[in-house]
């Protein structure tokens, strides 16, 4: 066994030794003989090109479910604290419960503000699939009301006209906002929007900010694009106890934002007499997303590894048939004086380009089968330097290794033995 | 230019030693047409294998041009191989998906890299279409040897041994598969190269072959003697 391992390595270290020359003549010889067998030589690179498109199409989705989860959830700011008003599970009308599940109020916003010594605290109010008259027709969205730290703290940005200022929440201004994609129906600004039994006048459209993907919190249901606006002021006088705000509270010292959101915890917990908040922490949140996503990553990449393993023996299996069959022909380069090592060479050149082409299929296979998911599944997907590259010259290497036993078996071979083969 | 001593070849089969030359001595002379026959198992196939080096010999020593072959290693046979010997066998062996002048070019890929490659392939090439002419193959140059008749690609066999302008040809019964005609035809082509200044080495137990040689050994059944008729 040491031995063979011996030889291996004093063989791979003579083929450094290549001639550039004999290196094309071989890899030139090798394609002709591969396009002079087309059928099977497609099959026996299909193992690899199957290989390839799974890691190729894996990490291409992998990497764009970790990029996008990466999105929004730096979308909500790594820099900050949310605070969310949880609506107990189960019967709404069961009245004992009305005075224990508030969620956050506004004596918790001062506490809040208080204790952390920030004015930068963002805050809304959420109602999910309100119908809304947009210039008389009705539509269906979302209702977010909100102060105005809430756009600066959540990074609104302004396609046109004007955000809601203080003037607007202190005299209870009947204006409103409305996001991008439900905008595109308001083609002017001053068109009267009615909700429920009030109407506020169209002031700006917001531009493109995309979901709010939480699992498990109210933020996942939160779609900025698709919602009304309005100040909060406006609901004031609206009760409504099972849907409270959700804060947002900017933290400049990040390197302290555990030790704060304990704090917070433990001066709402003096407050709340039932479990009717939760505390997020984005920072928490990327951070188990990226270990999740490592851990997803190695998974996709042995179910991709085992594949290619799958192809190299395909190539293997294929370069041993080509030996049983070409023994003569290799007995009659043998004869003319091909060194062992040329043997070799031209069957690692075999391997190699049906590791090459099946690599390459495998690619274009791979990125088309990613696009048609993309299209039809509608999942998040990015083609990354490692999916198109990386992954890929693994595929070569594994396809030219298992091409290497019957490479060095082919050039063992004894002419005078293969020439008198039958 | 070969003087061959005391040779000695088994094979063992299932433990078994089958002795298929037992100390073989025999010289053979520079720009001859040398014949070796005897009959099936005399193992004169197997002598034509080691004096060419594509075999070795249990014992005994191959002086070729004041070299012992049996002391060359398998990189320097290869070499050999190559530049001084060329090779005719009884099937015309050959790689089915070059074309007719690419296998009688076959040889070339394996020589060793030179500086003045580029001239050395124009040099070879030229020479290659010359030899095609002569065995009357010019017409076949790009097709496949497959399509060619038996004689046609034995002759493009003997166009490849050719090709690097050997010092010996090793024909190992190269007319055995042939008619008559084709073989005459081989057997003139192989006989004139002798003047030329090559030493031809031929193995057959055809009489219209042997006819052909001006020296003949004859080894006898247990290829336990040779005999220089």
């Amino acid at each position: 066994m040491l031995t063979l391992f011996l030889n291996l390595i004093k063989q791979e270290m003579t083929l450094l030794k290549f001639d550039f020359y004999h290196v094309i003549d071989d890899i030139r010889d090798a394609i002709q003989g591969l396009l002079y067998r087309k059928v099977r030589s497609l099959l026996s690179a299909a193992g690899i090109a199957i290989g390839t498109a799974a890691l190729v199409a894996m990490l291409s989705i992998s990497e764009g479910a970790r990029h996008q989860a990466q999105v929004n959830i730096l979308a909500l700011g790594v820099d900050s604290i949310r605070i969310e008003s949880k609506v107990p599970v189960g019967d709404k009308s069961n009245f004992n419960n009305l005075n224990l599940f508030k969620g956050i109020q506004s004596e918790d916003i001062e506490s809040i503000t208080k204790s952390v010594s920030t004015k930068n605290i963002g805050f809304f109010k959420y109602r999910p699939n309100e119908e809304i008259l947009l210039a008389g027709r009705p539509i269906q969205g979302d209702v977010l009301l909100v102060n105005q730290a809430w756009f600066s703290s959540e990074n609104i940005v302004l396609d046109r006209g004007r955000l809601i200022n203080e003037h607007d929440l202190s005299n209870y201004s009947q204006v409103c906002l409305l996001g991008a994609k439900i905008g595109q129906q308001a083609k002017i600004l001053s068109t009267s929007i009615g909700w429920e039994s009030s109407s506020c006048n169209l002031i700006g459209v917001l531009s493109k900010k995309g979901k709010m993907l939480i699992e498990g919190s109210v933020l996942s249901n939160i779609d900025t694009d698709n919602s009304v606006i309005i100040p909060i002021t406006q609901y004031s006088s609206i009760i409504d106890y099972y849907t409270g705000v959700t804060i947002k509270v900017g933290i400049s010292d990040t390197v302290q934002i555990k030790r704060i959101s304990e704090n917070i915890d433990n001066l709402l917990r003096q407050t709340h007499r039932a479990n009717d908040y939760s505390i997020l922490l984005p920072a928490t949140l990327l951070e188990k997303s990226q270990q999740e996503q490592k851990m997803f990553n190695l998974i996709m990449g042995s179910i991709a590894g085992l594949s290619l393993l799958v192809g190299g023996i395909g190539i293997m299996n294929v370069m041993l048939a080509h030996l049983a069959e070409q023994t003569r022909e290799i007995g009659l380069r043998l004869s003319v004086g091909a060194q062992q090592v040329r043997i070799i060479q031209l069957f690692l050149s075999y391997s190699l380009m049906l590791a090459v082409t099946g690599t390459l299929i495998g690619i274009i296979t791979g990125m088309a089968l990613t696009l048609i998911i993309q299209q039809y599944a509608e999942w998040p997907i990015k083609f990354s330097f490692f999916s198109l590259t990386v992954g890929p010259l693994f595929s070569i290497i594994s396809g030219a290794a298992f091409g290497l036993y019957p490479a060095i078996k082919a050039s063992e071979i004894q002419p005078n033995i293969a020439l008198r083969q039958v | 230019m070969f003087q061959i001593k005391n040779l000695c070849k088994s094979f063992y089969s299932n433990n078994n030693e089958q002795v298929v030359l037992d100390s073989v001595s025999l010289s053979i002379q520079r720009q001859s047409f040398t014949a070796i026959s005897g009959p099936s198992g005399s193992g004169k196939s197997t002598l034509l294998s080691i004096l060419s080096g594509l075999d070795k010999s249990d014992s005994g020593s191959i002086n070729y041009n004041d070299v012992d072959l049996t002391t060359l290693n398998q990189k320097q046979l290869a070499t050999l191989r190559n530049q001084e010997f060329g090779f005719i066998f009884q099937s015309p062996f050959f790689i089915p998906y070059k074309s007719l002048i690419e296998n009688i070019l076959l040889p070339m890929s394996y020589l060793p890299h030179q500086k003045s490659r580029k001239d050395e392939i124009e040099l070879i090439t030229q020479w290659a279409y010359h030899l095609a002419d002569l065995v009357g193959l010019s017409n076949h140059l790009t097709k496949s040897p497959s399509l060619l008749s038996g004689g046609e690609q034995q002759r493009m066999a003997f166009a490849r041994a050719l090709i690097l302008k050997p010092k010996v040809i090793f024909a190992d019964e190269p007319s055995a598969s042939l008619d008559h005609k084709n073989a005459d035809i081989l057997l003139n082509l192989l006989k004139s190269e002798t003047a030329t200044g090559k030493t031809v080495i031929l193995v057959s137990h055809d009489q219209q072959a042997i006819g052909y040689a001006d020296t003949v050994f004859e080894l006898d059944k247990a290829g336990n003697d040779i005999v220089k008729i």
